[in-house]
């Protein structure tokens, strides 16, 4: 049971998070050279930067993507337009049933029950939970594990919340965009947070007995 | 009932997972801030006296920065497990239930009333009947130079807050002040008006 690596993104799609853990997973293999001087080879420490972003853009377009699809596929919400009807609200507590006389006032479009909560290949499982904020928290872990929506949960509850979000030294939601703020997957890593999440991560995939 | 749900979780979450400070020390330090905030900002024409519009907008963004990140702490405190995080609010109605008997009473430790509704259910009006937010404005008396009270808000702060925590969760809302004891009327009144539901941000098309 091991976990392979660990990325936040924000509501505004940049990734402020990375963290990967050292395992024996085998290295991807290099991509072939070109010969052409003007396509030459960067150096290997603009490639691994690189070749990080290219990770998390793919990740997150993945995560939309699917996220989009499954909310497409599920139920559909109520109707988003508001109306103008002077009776009082019926409760509505899920979005399945749709009363047509009286329907609720300004239904809140972003309530999706069906989120999706992971996928598997042959060789990983990525878990991926989503705050009401639009904070996601996506795991990538091997196959053996089972949901890791309550770890998430816990990180974002536990960690995030007290050592990010009550961190007046830690960038904001909307303050310094661009290269002093958030970009880069380091932008809300402190001490605190690292440490926290590291001893998390440990006391949960701990080492199996030989 | 819905607000009979949102009352309880309201009083349990205050009870049992909030860390509490003295309410003198919040309202003498809000006063403070304020006052140093009237000393500071100035009017361009005439620098003896208080700017009181720009006060108000500057209270309005730290409410704002404040709210962004009080919104987590809320909602990290309100919700039970991952699966109630995916149960937000279905209407507008519900989440003022939740302003009013459970952000206000987790953090102000006070509960306004949900009134005044609109026809078309967009606005909202939160009534405080102890008087100013709770206890941020006792002991509390706006300058007597003719102009405080009818152009400061005291708890403009507080409306940054709410619009701050409420754009974090998809929804822009406008909040202002409409009465305020402090001013001379009967009683606090805050005005809440959704504007539109923000749509999921895109990532950048790269080619």
């Amino acid at each position: 049971m091991s976990v392979y690596s660990f990325y936040i993104f924000d509501r505004h799609t940049e990734c402020i998070y990375t963290k990967r853990w050292l395992t024996t997973h085998a290295p991807p293999t290099p991509r072939p050279q070109s010969k052409d001087p003007l396509t030459a080879p960067l150096p290997s420490a603009q490639r691994q930067a690189l070749k990080q972003l290219d990770d998390t853009k793919l990740i997150f377009g993945t995560i939309f993507s699917l996220r989009r699809l499954c909310a497409q596929l599920g139920s559909p919400h109520p109707s988003a337009t508001t109306t103008t009807n002077p009776n009082p609200p019926t409760p509505t507590n899920n979005t399945n049933t749709i009363t047509p006389d009286t329907p609720p006032p300004a239904p809140n479009p972003h309530a999706p029950p069906n989120d999706f909560l992971s996928y598997r290949t042959g060789e990983y499982k990525l878990h991926y939970f989503e705050t009401p904020t639009a904070l996601k928290f996506v795991l990538f872990t091997d196959l053996r594990v089972g949901s890791m929506r309550t770890v998430l949960y816990q990180i974002w509850a536990s960690l995030y919340v007290e050592f990010v979000v009550k961190s007046p030294l830690v960038v904001g939601d909307s303050e310094g965009r661009g290269v002093g703020g958030r970009q880069g997957g380091k932008g809300v890593g402190n001490e605190l947070f690292e440490g926290g999440l590291e001893r998390f991560i440990e006391s949960i995939f701990a080492p199996q007995p030989a | 009932m819905a607000s009979g749900k949102a009352a309880r979780m309201g009083e349990e979450v205050w009870k049992t997972r909030t860390e509490k400070i003295n309410l003198e020390v919040l309202s003498l330090t809000y006063g403070t801030l304020i006052s140093q905030l009237c000393l500071d900002l100035r009017l361009a024409s005439n620098p003896s006296l208080p700017d009181y519009a720009a006060v108000n907008t500057e209270l309005e963004r730290m409410g704002h920065s404040i709210g962004l990140r009080l919104i987590e702490d809320f909602l990290a405190k309100t919700s039970s497990g991952p699966t109630a995080t995916s149960n937000p609010c279905s209407n507008f109605r519900e989440t003022a239930e939740m302003i009013a008997k459970v952000g206000f009473k987790i953090f102000l430790n006070c509960v306004p009333s949900v009134e005044k509704w609109d026809r078309e259910g967009r606005s909202f009006g939160l009534v405080f009947e102890e008087g100013s937010l709770g206890g941020l404005g006792d002991w509390v008396e706006l300058p007597d130079d003719g102009r405080a009270q009818g152009e400061l808000w005291f708890g403009n702060l507080v409306c940054g807050v709410v619009r701050g925590a409420l754009e974090m969760v998809q929804m822009q809302v406008k909040c202002e002040f409409a009465s305020d004891v402090l001013r001379g009327d009967d009683t606090t009144e805050m005005r809440i008006t959704l504007i539109r539901y923000i749509e999921d941000e895109m990532p950048p098309d790269d080619e």
